[in-house]
């Protein structure tokens, strides 16, 4: 490539300002358009007409290429800056050979320099502001901790600001109108021959203008002299020195505080001082000096006051400070990680990994819930505060320092937390006491202490969306022998879902692993899980989840009968988005299934574990049947915001589900169904959560019954396990998919009779389980596409028996309902009481939409041997 | 050196006052095992008695904290002081002044009285000798005119106590 040609495509890249600059170098006048700036200085290259050009070619080529390459530097600094990622920074600015030094020199580089001298030396420092990118020399501004002769150069910081820069950035309250004196460094003028600090001043004078004055004259302006410590380890704040004494125009002016021999400690803030007053229009003189022999730099600036709201409106908008799904992912893994963050109490006691965690919503400054959850973006931790309560406190304070990892930021690192946000948002309608809440580590979450916020206590996806989320109620309780709480039980592969899979580890006891690919729609593919536990209490961990409170039926305890090891059950759902897809084509594997007890018959056994829940949850009446929630988690895979409700569409709309306990004892709805017992009381509760699971589900499926009534909601419960378990059952064997998603273990007594139904609509007959103890199931989600779900049995000893005879078709259908049901809290559905299952078949095929439903009667029967675990 | 008197007592700024009242209720609700609030009318100087953990050095001892709020709490430290006579400790001199990073340079807004409570309950029972720090002469004297410990420079050192 020739020279011109070389050059007219750098030439092409540069701005106008670099044309400008390139043409001033070579004495050529700067008017005009871009393409007449590239223009005239190429035809200066080409020995054009441009007769007063004195450099040859080479020479002009080569400044077109400096100019180039100095601009690529910087915008590639500037893109650092911009995201804000240190380690994109190694670029560093600092020119080392003198003679790039030289020629940048000549094109007019911005240098300015405490010291004064705007000379470009051989080690220069840009400043990394991108506005300012002021070039200052490295030895002025770089100041050793201890400086000692012969040291070898103090490193140069990640990240520089020049002083006006942190001066800025310092106190955003104030925005720098103008500099009548830039910052000059102090000088030492006397050493101390005793040891103490040697004196240092500065004496300087500026000019202030009418206009200034003027300017002045308005209420929120004000001259401030200001100092900053060069070396300062808190580079974003001002610091006066020892025994400062400030004298402007032979006035002396307070600056700081506190007393003149105390160190600034590294939580302390100096400000400005300010001058006004003490100023007048022309020169002003000022004067300095501190007993200190660190170095300083003084300057007066004419500043104009902001309001907090004026500075809260320079924070980013919550769209713009960090997306969804980065806060998402900072909270999974805080969450997920154990110990997350500030979490609070976790069960350390416990190896059981916490399905949720409790978090705590209060603002740790103002004590109450936050109403604008803000953070600082670079900060890895979960914990928020109140952003308005925060840059109001700084209006003073000016510590723009988190509250939670002390780390020391400026404004421009305030964001709004997307995740956290959205939950307080939704929360604002809930009085002040409701200030925690559960999350999962999938980032679902729910509120605690809402009682007059039902629905704020119900599993959310963490875009906010209802979800049906499995109970959580049971594992706990488990462990702790019948404790109220039910914080674990899942360890299971809650994290996994994200594949769509579910693994449950209930250490032995069952795993349900369902797979269930959801159809493209949903990209998320959800898994609902619900582990059961054996604790009777179905109930919700806390106890506080009305839905679930154990009521002391108790008559589920699994853990007796199965190890208590198996604590949970989990009950896997997909979720229904993956239902309707998935039924369909997609590869989706929704999980459904459950599992789970012991029914010993074959009739109505399945029920039982409803029952269950029901009881719990009768108690608390209208809980929602969230329980299930832990149980199932539908949507662990939503991730994705989208939530199973938008890929359900509909989905949130499906609600009904009928979840009628009334009449059954046993009604099936609840997931476990004890069997006898209490069904309606359960049912009741799940009604609730039933519908609102429904709507989650967003299908139309047609839940036969409201919550309400007793008996229609069995059915319609059953239906859903029915079609899980059809699903199951037909697939069983079939199933090829790599991913059983679905593997359910279930001990369970055989008497017992829990059964877990995949929500999937229908499931009811789907679980009977006869296996005494324990039954593993897996459902081999992976024939999502078929609809179907192929249950494998574990390699624990399950056998299933499925009876089903589901169609397909119908499974879909189910499928679909499941899905809603699944994701309202579809797992309730399942248990049915012996009784249950078959009536409830019937009825389903009867109540259930019948466009929708076949008549299903899936039974499944899992032997699980108890010793499998 | 120069001596300064008493922190300013400027009223609480509406924010501190809100934090405070919650705090307070927090307290009510919840207190953290081995304090016990003195009720009075003043929110701005709490007064707590602190009962020494049973099995420590200090059991069955009592003694009382005294923590001033500063205007603008809880952006600054509160000044939290034993009242005479403070615990042998090795890092309480006999004028209450306590050595506790977090009540100077390591305090967080995010604290509260409640968690300096628990700090201090938990450096008396690490303390494997009732001491007192090895200045607490010198210092003491330099503080007689009423100096808050909030304009001391503290060397935080011992981390083990």
């Amino acid at each position: 490539m020739d020279l011109v040609t070389s050059c007219k495509d750098k030439l092409g890249c540069l701005r106008v300002k670099e044309l400008k600059d390139v043409l001033a170098q070579l004495g050529l006048a700067k008017q005009g358009k871009k393409q007449v700036l590239v223009d005239r200085i190429l035809s200066s290259i080409s020995g054009g007409q441009v007769s007063n050009v004195k450099l040859g070619k080479d020479e002009i080529a080569k400044l077109v290429d400096d100019i180039y390459r100095k601009m690529r530097t910087r915008g590639s600094m500037d893109l650092a800056s911009n995201a804000q990622s240190s380690s994109e920074k190694n670029n560093r600015k600092v020119v080392e050979e003198p003679e790039q030094s030289l020629k940048l020199d000549k094109l007019d580089v911005k240098v300015r320099c405490p010291c004064g001298s705007s000379l470009f030396t051989e080690s220069m420092l840009q400043c990394d502001d991108p506005r300012c990118q002021v070039w200052q020399h490295i030895n002025c501004v770089i100041i050793p901790e201890k400086p000692m002769e012969g040291a070898p150069n103090p490193p140069v910081p990640l990240q520089f600001y020049c002083e006006i820069c942190r001066l800025n950035r310092a106190d955003p309250f104030w925005v720098t109108v103008a500099h009548p004196l830039l910052p000059v460094k102090s000088t030492t003028m006397v050493h101390a021959t005793d040891g103490t600090n040697p004196v240092q001043t500065v004496e300087k004078v500026f000019q202030l203008t009418r206009a200034d004055r003027d300017l002045l004259q308005k209420a929120d302006y004000d001259v401030q002299a200001w100092c900053i410590l060069l070396n300062d380890k808190v580079s974003l704040r001002l610091q006066w020195p020892l025994f400062t004494d400030l004298q402007v125009n032979d006035v002396q002016v307070r600056t700081t505080n506190r007393p003149g021999s105390q160190l600034l400690g590294h939580n302390g803030r100096d400000d400005g001082s300010a001058i006004t007053t003490c100023t007048k229009e022309g020169t002003n003189k000022i004067f300095l000096s501190g007993c200190d022999a660190r170095i300083f730099c003084l300057g007066v600036r004419i500043g104009r006051r902001r309001t907090v709201q004026q500075v809260l409106n320079m924070i980013p908008k919550e769209s713009d400070g960090e997306c969804f799904e980065d806060a998402l992912g900072r909270v999974c893994r805080c969450i997920g990680g154990g110990n997350g963050g500030e979490t609070a109490d976790s069960d350390s006691d416990l190896e059981v990994v916490a399905d949720s965690v409790t978090v705590n919503l209060r603002c740790p400054m103002s004590g109450s819930r936050m109403r604008i959850a803000g953070r600082f973006k670079p900060c890895a931790h979960m914990g928020c505060f109140d952003l308005e309560t925060f840059v109001e406190l700084n209006q003073r304070a000016r510590k723009w320092q988190c509250p939670i990892c002390l780390k020391n930021y400026c404004l421009e690192n305030i964001i709004i937390d997307p995740y956290f946000n959205r939950i307080v948002t939704m929360m604002r309608g809930c009085g002040e006491d409701v200030t925690e809440i559960d999350v999962k580590p999938d980032g679902s979450w729910r509120a605690k202490n809402g009682n007059l916020h039902r629905d704020l206590t119900q599993w959310h996806f963490p875009d906010g969306s209802l979800s049906l989320v499995g109970s959580e109620f049971k594992t706990k309780q488990v462990i702790r022998g019948g404790s109220s709480e039910g914080n674990c039980g899942l360890k299971l592969g809650i994290r996994k879902n994200c594949n769509g899979e579910w693994e449950v580890k209930a250490e032995n006891i069952c795993s349900l692993s369902s797979e269930n690919n959801l159809p493209g729609q949903f990209e998320n593919q959800f898994v609902g899980v619900m582990p059961m536990s054996t604790s009777a209490t179905g109930s919700c961990r806390d106890g506080e989840d009305p839905s679930v409170n154990q009521d002391g039926t108790g008559q589920f305890d699994f853990s007796t009968n199965n190890g208590n090891e198996l604590d949970s059950f989990p009950l896997n759902y997909d979720i229904s988005g993956g239902v309707t897809n998935g039924l369909s084509s997609v590869p989706l594997t929704n999980a459904e299934v459950i599992v789970l007890s012991d029914s010993e018959e074959d009739t109505g056994d399945l029920v039982s574990p409803q029952t269950v829940y029901e009881s719990g949850k009768t108690d608390v009446t209208g809980v929602s049947f969230s329980l299930p929630p832990d149980g199932l988690q539908l949507h662990a895979s939503f991730l994705d915001d989208q939530g199973l409700g938008s890929g359900n569409s509909v989905g949130h709309g499906v609600p009904l589900w009928p979840l009628p306990s009334g009449t059954h004892e046993g009604s099936g709805l609840q997931l476990f169904g004890t069997g006898t017992v209490d069904s309606s009381s359960l049912v009741d509760a799940p009604h609730n959560s039933v519908a609102c699971s429904l709507l989650m589900n967003g299908f139309p499926l047609a839940i036969d019954t409201t919550i309400g009534c007793a008996t229609q909601v069995p059915d319609t419960i059953y239906h859903s396990d029915a079609d899980m378990n059809d699903g199951l059952v037909d697939n069983p064997l079939a199933f090829d998919r790599d991913d059983p998603s679905l593997q359910m273990f279930l001990s369970s007594r055989p008497g017992a009779a829990p059964v877990q139904s995949n929500l999937r609509e229908q499931q009811d007959v789907a679980n009977g389980l006869r296996s005494e103890d324990w039954i593993s199931l897996r459902l081999g989600g992976g024939g999502c596409e078929n609809g179907e779900s192929a249950i494998t049995n574990a390699s624990n000893a399950l056998t299933l028996r499925p009876e089903v005879e589901l169609e397909e078709a119908d499974f879909r259908l189910e499928e679909d309902r499941m899905e809603s049901s699944a994701n309202n809290d579809s797992l309730l559905l399942k248990l049915n009481d012996n009784k249950s299952e078959k009536e409830m078949v019937k009825r389903q095929s009867s109540d259930s939409s019948p466009s929708q439903l076949r008549t299903v009667r899936p039974r499944l029967y899992f032997s699980v041997d108890s010793d499998s675990d | 050196m120069t001596s300064s008197s008493a922190p300013s007592r400027k009223a609480l700024s509406k924010i501190a006052c809100n934090r405070l009242q919650k705090e307070l209720v927090e307290w009510q609700l919840n207190p953290p095992a081995g304090f016990k609030h003195k009720v009075t009318d003043n929110l701005q100087r709490w007064v707590i008695e602190v009962n020494g953990a049973s099995g420590t050095l200090y059991t069955n001892e009592t003694y009382q904290l005294q923590v001033d709020f500063p205007e603008h709490y809880p952006m600054e430290a509160p000044q939290v002081i034993f009242i005479p006579p403070a615990p042998l400790h090795p890092h309480i001199y006999s004028n209450g002044h306590i050595c506790l990073d977090i009540l100077y340079d390591s305090w967080s807004p995010a604290m509260t009285v409640s968690s300096i409570c628990i700090s201090i309950l938990s450096m008396l029972s690490s303390s494997t000798a009732k001491q007192r720090p090895a200045d607490n002469d010198r210092y003491v004297k330099n503080c007689r005119n009423g100096r808050s410990p909030k304009e001391t420079r503290w060397w935080f050192h011992d981390d083990k106590v």
